[in-house]
Parts: C-alpha cells; sequence; structure tokens
C-alpha cells in the first residue's frame, strides 16, 4: 500500500521532471524561431541553447513521459526506442563533429543560427559537453527498455554522471571562476541547458529508483575518502585550469607587450618618416617627399590609437601616450608651418623658424617620451615574460601533480574499495556461511520441531510444516490468525493468562499445552515460546517451538490408569501383598496381608524382617522351625521364585497360630537389575483344616466305592447267571408242556373228551406265548450288555432291506409305501436294523385291516438335528397314555386284537437312547400314529 | 437203552427226561431211533465215548455217527465235552450237534470256537422241535458223508 503510493507520487515527480525538461527546449526552438534572445540565451552574456538541443530535451522528455506510465504498449515502446535512439545519434554525431572536425550540417539542419552568437564556437553546434551528456542520457533511456531488464546499475551510473556534468555546469555559473566554461575555446552549456539535464538526470533516476530502494552500500571510509577525492580532484582540476589560464593569459601578455613595442616603434618611425621627409622637402624642395604626409599622419594616429587600446590596462603609459598625443599633434603642427613657411616665405623664414628650436623640443619630448614608453613596455615585458615562465613551469608542475593526485586517489580509491571489498567479500562469506548454519538449523529444527512465529500481538507470521500437519491447517489458514485456532478449551484462561505475562514481559516460556486440531481431535505439545524483543526492549516477535507429546501424554494416562487398577486391586485382592526393598526392609502391606497378620499400626509392618523374628515363629507343617535365613522373604531375597511355601506361623507369647502360604520372587528393572521383592501371603489354615477332613472323607468314600462296585459286580453276575438259567432253563418246562399236550392229542385223541381238545391247545398256546415273552424279555436285557459297535449307516438302504423282508413275510398285505431321503448317520447297523423291524412290524402289526396299508418312513430337519419318522394308517392309541408306550410289557392294545409281549418298543427306545437321542410318538385313534426319533450319532457323522 | 451189538449211529447227551423224551419222540418219528444211545451227563457222553467207567466193556466200540448235545448238563457241561472231544484227535472228526434252549450269543461263538458242526436252539413249540430234529436226524445220518474211520 506505501509503496504504491510512494510510486504514484514519484511518477508524478518523473512526469513533472520530464515536463520542465520538455518545456524548456520547446521555450527555446519558440525563441529561436520568434527571434526572442530571452528564450534562447537568457542573458546576452550568456551562451545561448541551441535548437539541437531543444530538440533532443523534447525527444528525451517525450522518452520519459512513455515510461513513466504503469503499462507500456508495444507501439509506445517502438517510439520510446527511437526517440532514444535519435538522442544518442544526436549527441554522437556532434561530437565526431567535433573530434574529427567534420560538419554533418546537422546544426543548422532545422534552424539558421544567429550570426552573433555569444561564446560559441561552431554556429548552431551544441556544446560537446551537452552531446556528451545526450550521448549518457541517450544510452540510459534505450537500456530502459524493456530489452536489457538487468541494466540497472549501468543506468544509475550513466545517469549520475550527466547529472554531475549539469550540476557543474549551474555551479560554473554561480561561482564565475570555478570551471568557467566560457574560458574555453568551444561552446559552452548554457544555463537551462544545465537546469533541463539536471531535470531528466533526476527523471530517470528517480524512475531507476521506482520500485528499487536507494540503498548507498559503500562503507563510512570509503564514502568519505571518495568525497574527498572527487573535491580534490575537482580542486586539483581548477588548479590545473587555473594555471593553464594563467599560462595562456601571460603568454599573451608577452605578445601584447610585443605588439606594444612594435606599435610604439612604429610611432616613432612614423614620426621619424614624417619629420625627415619634411626636412628632405626643405632642403630640396621636391613636392614627391611630402605627398604622402596625410597618409603618413594616419597610419600614425592609427598606431597611436592602437597603443591606446593595448594599453588601456596601464595607467602611467596612458598618461605617457597623453603627453604625446599632446605632443605629436603639435609637433606635426610645426612640421606643417615649416613647410608652409618655405611655400610661401622662403627658405630664410624656414631658417629662423627653425634656429627657435621649437621642433626640435617636441621631437625630443616625443622621442623621450616614446623612450620612457617603450622602457616601460620592455619593463612590463620582462616582467610578465618572467610570469609566463614562472607560470608555466607551475602549470607544467601542477598538470602532472594533479595527474598524479588523481592516480594516487584513484588507486588509494581502488585499493579501499578493494579492502572494503575483501571485507565485505568475507563478510559475506561469514554471513553466507552463518546463514547456511542458521538454514540448516532451521531445517533440522523443521524436522524435529513444531514451529510457529507470532507478531507482538499474537498473530501468527509463520508456521513450518509440521506444525501444519499436526494442527491439519494449511499454511494460508494459520497465517494471521492467533493461537486461538487452536485452542482446546483444556487449560484454564489464567494458563494462558500466565503464559502472555511470562513472556510479554520478555521471558521465557516452558510448558505443555493440549490442543485441538481442524478436525477436533486433540494433541499435546511440550511447548518453549522464546520472545524476541525489539530496541525498546518490547517484544517484537516470539518464536514458539513445540514437540508433539501426544503419544507421552496418553501413556502416560494410560499409565496412571493402570497404576491406579494395580492398586486398586493391590489393595482388594483377597491374597496378602506385601513390598519389601532388597535390604529386606517391608515398604508395604496390602490391606489383605495387614488383616491376616492381625496388625493394627503401620509400625507393626513396615520394619527390617529381622525384627519379626522376635514377634513371630515360623515352621514346616510337620513342626520343624524354620531360622530367618530360610524365611521365605530371604530366600526371595535371594533369588528364589516361591509358590505355595507352606509355613505354620505363630506369634511369640500368644495362642495365635495359622498356616500361610508364601509366594513371591523380585521384581527386576530393564536391565535385570532387581528392585524390589514381592511377596504373596494366603492364610490357609481353613483350607488346610477343609483339606484334612477331605482327605478323611475321601478315605471313607473309597473304600465305600470299592464295596459298592464288588457289589454291584456281583449283582451283575448274578444277573448274567440269571439270564443264562433264564435262557437255559425256562423254556425246558415250556417244551415240556406244548410238547406232552401234542403227544397226548397225537396218541390219546380218541379217548379224550371233545372239550379237553381245547383246553390243550390253550395250554400249547400260552406255553408258546410263554417262550415268546422269555426271548423277548432276554433280548432287551441282553441289549445293555452287547457291544456298541459305531460305523457310519447308510440309514435309507437300511431301511429299505428292513421294510422289504417285512413285507416278504407278509406278501399278501395291501402295502402302500414311501421311503423319502433319508441322511447317513454314525450309529450301531445291528442295533439300528432292530430298531427299524420293531418300529416296521409294529407298523404293519397296527395297520392290519387297513386297505390299503399307507406306511411313509423319512426324515427331517428340525433344529439343526435329523429326525427320522415313520408314519402308519393304523388304528394309532390314545395319546392320553402315551407315557406308558415305551415301557417293558406295557401295552395299549388287548392281546386278542393285536398280538405281542410289549417288549418292542422298549427295545426301540433302549436302541435310540444307546444312540444318545430321542424318541416320541404322535397318534390319533383309528387315523394312524407317527413314531419320531433322533440319533446324536448324526450330529457326528456330519461333522 | 438199546444196548444190542447194533452200531449206535446218534449220541443223544440230554439231562433233562421231558425234552429226552421229547427228542427221542421225534427221532422216533423220523425212523432213527433205534441207533440211538443216550448219555444222561456229559460224563457218562466221555465214558461212552471214549470207553471208559461204566462202558469200559462196551460191546460195539465204534463212535456214532453223530452227537447231539445239549449244553447244560450235571458235572461236565456240554462245553467241556465238546471241548474234549474236538481237542481229541481220535474223537475230532465225530460231528457234533448242539441241541440246547439257550439262544446266548456267548453259548453258540463259544460253541464254534470249539469246533461245533453244527448249532440248534430247541424252539418251544413242539411242530418246530419235531421238524428241527427230524431235519437234523436224516441231514446227519443220510445226507453227510463222514471222513472213513480209522482203525
Amino acid at each position: 500500500m506505501e509503496l504504491s503510493i510512494k510510486t504514484s507520487a514519484n511518477r508524478l515527480l518523473i512526469r513533472l521532471y520530464a515536463a520542465l525538461a520538455g518545456a524548456i527546449g520547446l521555450l527555446v526552438l519558440i525563441g529561436g524561431t520568434c527571434n526572442i534572445p530571452l528564450f534562447t540565451s537568457i542573458s546576452p552574456h550568456w551562451v545561448a541553447m541551441k535548437p539541437n538541443t531543444a530538440i533532443g530535451f523534447i525527444l528525451c522528455a517525450t522518452s520519459l513521459f512513455i515510461f513513466s506510465k504503469n503499462q507500456i504498449s508495444k507501439s509506445l515502446q517502438c517510439v520510446h526506442q527511437i526517440c532514444s535512439s535519435l538522442v544518442i545519434l544526436l549527441g554522437l554525431l556532434t561530437l565526431m563533429e567535433y573530434l574529427f572536425r567534420l560538419d554533418f550540417k546537422i546544426d543548422t539542419l532545422f534552424f539558421s543560427a544567429p550570426a552573433t552568437d555569444f561564446h560559441t564556437s561552431h554556429s548552431g553546434r551544441m556544446a560537446p559537453s551537452t552531446a556528451f551528456c545526450f550521448v549518457l542520457i541517450g544510452i540510459s533511456l534505450f537500456l530502459k527498455s524493456k530489452i536489457f531488464p538487468e541494466a540497472h546499475s549501468l543506468i544509475v551510473s550513466l545517469s549520475s554522471a550527466g547529472m554531475i556534468i549539469g550540476v557543474f555546469a549551474l555551479l560554473g555559473y554561480v561561482a564565475d571562476s570555478f570551471l568557467n566554461y566560457r574560458i574555453w575555446n568551444y561552446t559552452g552549456l548554457a544555463l537551462h541547458t544545465a537546469l533541463a539535464f539536471i531535470f531528466l538526470n533526476a527523471a530517470i533516476l528517480n524512475l531507476e529508483f521506482l520500485d528499487k530502494p536507494w540503498i548507498w552500500s559503500l562503507g563510512k571510509k570509503a564514502s568519505t575518502g571518495f568525497s574527498i577525492g572527487i573535491a580534490l580532484l575537482l580542486i586539483a582540476v581548477n588548479a590545473a585550469h587555473h594555471f593553464t589560464s594563467e599560462l595562456v593569459r601571460s603568454s599573451t601578455l608577452v605578445t601584447h607587450r610585443q605588439e606594444v613595442l612594435r606599435e610604439i616603434e612604429s610611432v616613432s618611425n612614423s614620426l621619424g618618416n614624417l619629420a625627415s621627409s619634411e626636412r628632405l622637402y626643405i632642403i630640396l624642395s621636391k613636392p614627391s617627399f611630402i605627398e604622402d604626409r596625410e597618409n603618413q599622419k594616419k597610419i600614425l594616429f592609427d598606431h597611436l590609437s592602437q597603443i591606446k587600446v593595448l594599453i588601456a590596462d596601464n595607467s602611467s603609459q596612458l598618461q605617457r601616450l597623453a603627453q604625446i598625443e599632446e605632443r605629436v599633434p603639435l609637433r606635426l603642427r610645426w612640421e606643417d608651418q615649416m613647410i608652409e613657411t618655405l611655400q610661401h616665405r622662403g627658405l630664410k623664414e624656414v631658417q629662423s623658424l627653425f634656429s627657435t628650436g621649437k621642433g626640435i623640443q617636441l621631437s625630443q619630448q616625443i622621442s623621450s617620451l616614446l623612450e620612457e614608453m617603450k622602457n616601460e613596455e620592455y619593463r612590463l615585458l620582462s616582467r610578465d615574460q618572467q610570469l609566463a615562465s614562472t607560470t608555466s613551469a607551475t602549470a607544467f608542475l601542477v598538470l602532472p601533480l594533479s595527474a598524479f593526485l588523481c592516480l594516487t586517489l584513484l588507486t588509494m580509491g581502488v585499493y579501499s574499495l578493494n579492502v572494503e571489498a575483501r571485507h565485505r567479500l568475507h563478510a559475506e562469506n561469514l554471513l553466507k556461511k552463518s546463514f547456511r548454519e542458521i538454514t540448516d538449523l532451521k531445517d533440522a529444527l523443521d524436522q524435529h520441531a513444531i514451529v510457529a512465529i507470532t507478531d507482538s500481538r499474537g498473530k501468527i507470521t509463520y508456521v513450518n510444516d509440521k506444525f501444519c500437519s499436526i494442527s491439519q491447517y494449511t499454511h494460508d489458514e494459520l497465517i494471521g490468525q492467533d493461537h486461538r485456532i487452536i485452542n482446546s478449551r483444556f487449560h484454564p484462561p489464567e494458563f494462558f493468562k500466565d503464559l502472555w505475562n511470562t513472556i510479554t514481559s520478555g521471558n521465557v516460556w516452558s510448558g505443555e499445552i493440549k490442543n485441538k486440531a481442524k478436525d477436533g481431535s486433540y494433541y499435546w505439545v511440550a511447548t518453549t515460546i522464546v520472545p524476541f524483543l525489539d530496541e525498546h526492549g518490547k517484544p517484537r516477535q516470539y518464536i514458539a517451538i513445540r514437540a508433539d507429546i501426544t503419544a507421552r501424554k496418553n501413556a502416560e494416562e494410560q499409565l496412571r490408569a493402570s497404576e491406579a487398577q494395580l492398586q486398586t486391586v493391590f489393595e482388594n485382592i483377597t491374597e496378602g501383598v506385601a513390598v519389601s526393598n532388597l535390604k529386606g526392609e517391608l515398604i508395604h502391606f496390602n490391606r489383605s496381608a495387614i488383616q491376616i497378620h492381625g496388625f493394627k499400626d503401620r509400625s507393626d509392618y513396615l520394619q527390617p524382617i529381622a525384627s519379626f523374628g522376635q514377634i513371630f515363629e515360623l515352621s514346616t507343617l510337620d513342626g520343624k522351625v524354620l531360622p530367618l535365613e530360610q524365611w521365605p522373604l530371604s530366600r526371595i531375597l535371594r533369588g528364589e521364585q516361591l509358590r505355595n511355601f507352606e509355613v505354620s506361623i505363630r506369634k511369640l507369647n500368644t495362642p495365635w497360630t495359622r498356616i500361610f502360604s508364601y509366594g513371591g520372587c523380585l521384581v527386576f528393572e530393564d536391565n535385570q537389575k532387581p528392585l524390589l521383592a514381592i511377596i504373596t501371603i494366603n492364610d490357609i489354615t481353613e483350607r488346610k483344616q477343609a483339606e484334612q477332613q477331605i482327605i478323611a472323607l475321601n478315605k471313607t468314600l473309597e473304600t465305600r466305592v470299592e464295596k459298592r462296585t464288588a457289589e454291584l459286580e456281583a449283582s451283575n453276575r448274578e444277573l448274567e447267571a440269571f439270564s443264562y438259567s433264564v435262557s437255559h432253563d425256562l423254556r425246558a418246562p415250556l417244551r415240556s408242556l406244548d410238547g406232552f399236550s401234542q403227544a397226548l392229542e397225537e396218541d390219546f385223541s380218541e379217548q379224550l373228551p371233545p372239550e379237553s381238545h381245547r383246553y390243550l391247545k390253550i395250554i400249547r398256546e400260552s406255553a408258546q406265548k410263554m417262550g415268546h415273552l422269555i426271548d423277548d424279555l432276554l433280548a432287551f436285557s441282553r441289549l445293555n450288555r452287547t457291544l456298541f459297535n459305531c460305523a457310519p449307516v447308510h440309514m435309507q438302504a437300511l431301511v429299505k432291506a428292513v421294510l422289504e423282508e417285512q413285507l416278504s413275510q407278509n406278501p399278501s398285505l395291501p402295502v402302500e409305501w414311501n421311503i423319502g431321503e433319508m441322511p447317513s448317520c454314525q450309529g450301531d447297523h445291528t442295533l439300528l436294523q432292530q430298531a427299524w423291524v420293531n418300529l416296521i412290524s409294529n407298523a404293519l402289526k397296527y395297520s392290519r385291516g387297513r386297505n390299503p396299508i399307507r406306511i411313509e418312513i423319512g426324515a427331517r430337519q428340525q433344529n439343526e438335528e435329523t429326525v427320522y419318522f415313520i408314519q402308519d394308517n393304523g388304528t394309532g392309541f390314545d395319546m392320553k397314555y402315551s407315557h406308558k408306550l415305551f415301557g417293558v410289557f406295557q401295552r395299549l392294545h388287548r392281546a386278542e386284537d393285536y398280538e405281542g409281549t410289549g417288549v418292542g418298543l422298549a427295545i426301540v427306545q433302549r436302541i435310540v437312547h444307546r444312540h444318545s437321542g430321542r424318541i416320541w410318538a404322535h397318534s390319533v385313534p383309528d387315523q394312524g400314529t407317527t413314531f419320531y426319533f433322533t440319533i446324536e450319532g448324526n450330529k457326528h457323522h456330519e461333522q | 437203552m438199546n444196548n444190542n451189538s447194533q452200531a449206535i449211529e446218534i449220541l443223544l447227551v440230554e439231562d433233562n427226561p421231558q425234552d429226552l423224551e421229547l427228542t427221542l419222540r421225534a427221532l422216533k418219528k423220523s425212523k432213527v431211533s433205534n441207533a440211538v444211545h443216550v448219555a444222561r451227563d456229559g460224563a457218562e457222553a466221555l465214558d461212552y465215548i471214549f470207553c471208559e467207567g461204566t462202558y469200559k466193556n462196551r460191546p460195539n466200540k465204534e463212535a456214532p455217527k453223530v452227537i447231539l448235545l445239549d449244553l447244560k448238563l450235571p458235572k461236565v457241561d456240554g462245553l467241556e465235552v465238546l471241548q474234549k472231544l474236538k481237542s481229541d484227535p481220535k474223537t475230532k472228526a465225530i460231528p457234533i450237534v448242539v441241541l440246547t434252549s439257550s439262544k446266548e450269543q456267548k453259548d453258540i461263538i463259544e460253541s464254534y470256537k470249539l469246533g461245533v458242526n453244527s448249532y440248534i436252539v430247541k424252539p418251544v413249540n413242539f411242530e418246530g422241535f419235531t421238524s428241527a430234529v427230524e431235519n437234523l436226524g436224516l441231514y446227519w445220518l443220510l445226507l453227510n458223508q463222514p471222513p472213513q474211520r480209522e482203525e
């Protein structure tokens, strides 16, 4: 903002300068055309500005006007280049004219200059210095165009040189003697030319420093040296100039004196000629002698007036000349009187007149006066000659001396500049090095830390990438903000107040701050804020360096939590825990440990192990007293790991006796150095007592079990013998009943009364039924004793085989059957076969009389298990008797209706139970029955 | 019962008198009862076969063509008899049929292990029993071809 204001002000100034220079050029042109001397030369004794110079100024002003614009179009750029090139051409051509004594006719190209131009060597031609200045300005302006953007320093130096020339010219006018341009044989620099040059160069310099600040970077010494050098150089140049002019003046004076002498000689010659011609006429009376008299008189007076001009600055000579001038006409009149006398009165009269001696007296007076003048001039001549020789000697001394002085100053200047440059280079190198170091440091810091810089009001002026990444804000979002943007509201306002108080008073603040990132997450930073003070001791800016300690903070939090957790566990665990240091001094007991030992006061237990030896006596469970070094803690301190070290503990002089189980170990640091000993104590008195009881109980139990097992075994054996004997012996009587009944009928059929045949039949049927009962009962009792052979059973094939076998036994039955999909299972093939035989034969039996008999066999998935089923359309049963269905010898139908022993379903249930399955039935009387069963083995099989 | 010199074809070992009668009745029906010798216990059966004890001087010392053996016998039981006969090379070749009331698997397996030639369960019903005895008499005496006796 400020810069642009400054820039626009500068642009205005540049335009003003350009306008001034242009106006001067324009005025001069107008003055030249309309013949107004005031415009061209201001004062008639001053040098006039030449038209070419004026044109040059207008061109320069145009060029500058173009450049004062913010944006320059291509065409304007072109105009600018043409203008500046013309200016260079103008200056160069003029300089060449001077140097090579040429005439390009450019001086009078536009305007014919007035002939009487003051202090002008060539009519209408600008001064050489003007031409030189134009070349400088032209080059500056040309370089200014965009083609040479890096020509800043060259432009500045060229413009500065032009400026100095202008200033010198101006000074020349101010102090006439100082570098008087008019002394020079060449055309001088006009006053307004000098002014215009100053304006133009000022404008160019201004333009140059429009966007670049003006920095004087020479050291004090060098600057002073250069100033003195320039001053000395000016003095030397001035002195040289002075002595040169003196030399010129004295040599002019010598010439002048000689001229005066020559004139005096001519006067005396003329006088002598006039006198001798007069005398010859008198003597010879030849008129030819006086014919040229008047002409000679005129020459004489010419010489006299010439002398007068020449000696105008010498009063004594002028006095003499006046006396001569007084006497020369008298003498001439005397001569004329003599000539007249001769012509009119004759020679005699001439002689008398002559004898008066007046003529001779006058001649003598004049001669002596002339001689005096001559002597005076000779004296002056010799003086001037001497002065000239002195001046020339001085000049020849001063000129080389000033040259040497210049050389010396230049050398010194170069040397001191070199020294300064070397210092500067050194300093720069040091600076570069330290800058590099600082940059390296900064880079390293940026790698490690979160860095932010704020101004004195706390507004962020810089943040590094780490700051951005942790806070999740971008660079632009942070710059200009204060740190409230990341405030987590975790800390109270006093916290930040303290922070500000510390840093605003110039002190470093360090602490840990919880901040909030953009996404609302929190992070912890260890922060150090360093205030940097200005020259008044007030903080200028603050640099905050932070390190991300979120992980540590979280870890601390977790550690605290886990410590609290451990502490709670430690205090509330039912097991007693004590902590001892490596010297065997107990430093902590938990609540249980205190309780177990029956301590009341901290001093009771926070003491070295040795002190416990006077309170407690420890012994093994079989009564051997343990010395102190065999105590659990002593063993732990020696590095043993104790587990369930059971000890009987007794408080001396009291009846208090308990049994404790000790455990424990050393706690090690990371580097395997032991730190502490932990000892755990369990009061196992009650447990031990209980154990004793259990051991006693167990002993009786064992004998009881042995007895019961023996009993069971015996009973089993009896049962086996029983069933064996049943198998062998129970059937024999039945066979006899049946057999002999038949024998009776066969052998004595005729003797028997008719009714007895029926009785015999009943006897035989009963015997056979008894046989079936015995068979079924034996089969049933055998089920539990047979081995269980588990193997995959192809259920569908099994069922099909059984069904077909059953149907083949009763081929006449009108059966419609269907076997659905049945998954295989794991089970005992024989047992399952038996089960299906019973179920299918049951179904057929109880459906007898149906036409057709419908039997549906299958399986379905229900609650992740397979349920096998068999459904018939038989007589069914009342569900209220279903609980009797599977009982041994339980029948729901009369024997006359459906034969059977009541063992079949009991066997099926037993088989299903042996497969860990369930069996149930659903029936509607006269509609049919469905039996369902599951087999645990099925699950195994699926797995 | 029949102590003549006719060669004994069947040795019937049976303790139960009713069963014995029924068996003999069945054998009679199948016309083989003449050549039957009855032993009432295991010891007697062994004595008969090895011509020991009371049978020391039995006239016909030839072995029977078949032995019908009950398992449950007084003194020496059927399985022991079976074991003795089958382990003796002289008697090993005599076909032995176990005729018993027992349906116990244990008995069946044991009998076969000891080398029984046939195992027949006596049914309760007399028709069944008769047909079983008839069939076995027919089979062992008429159809079966025993090896030649060694002298």
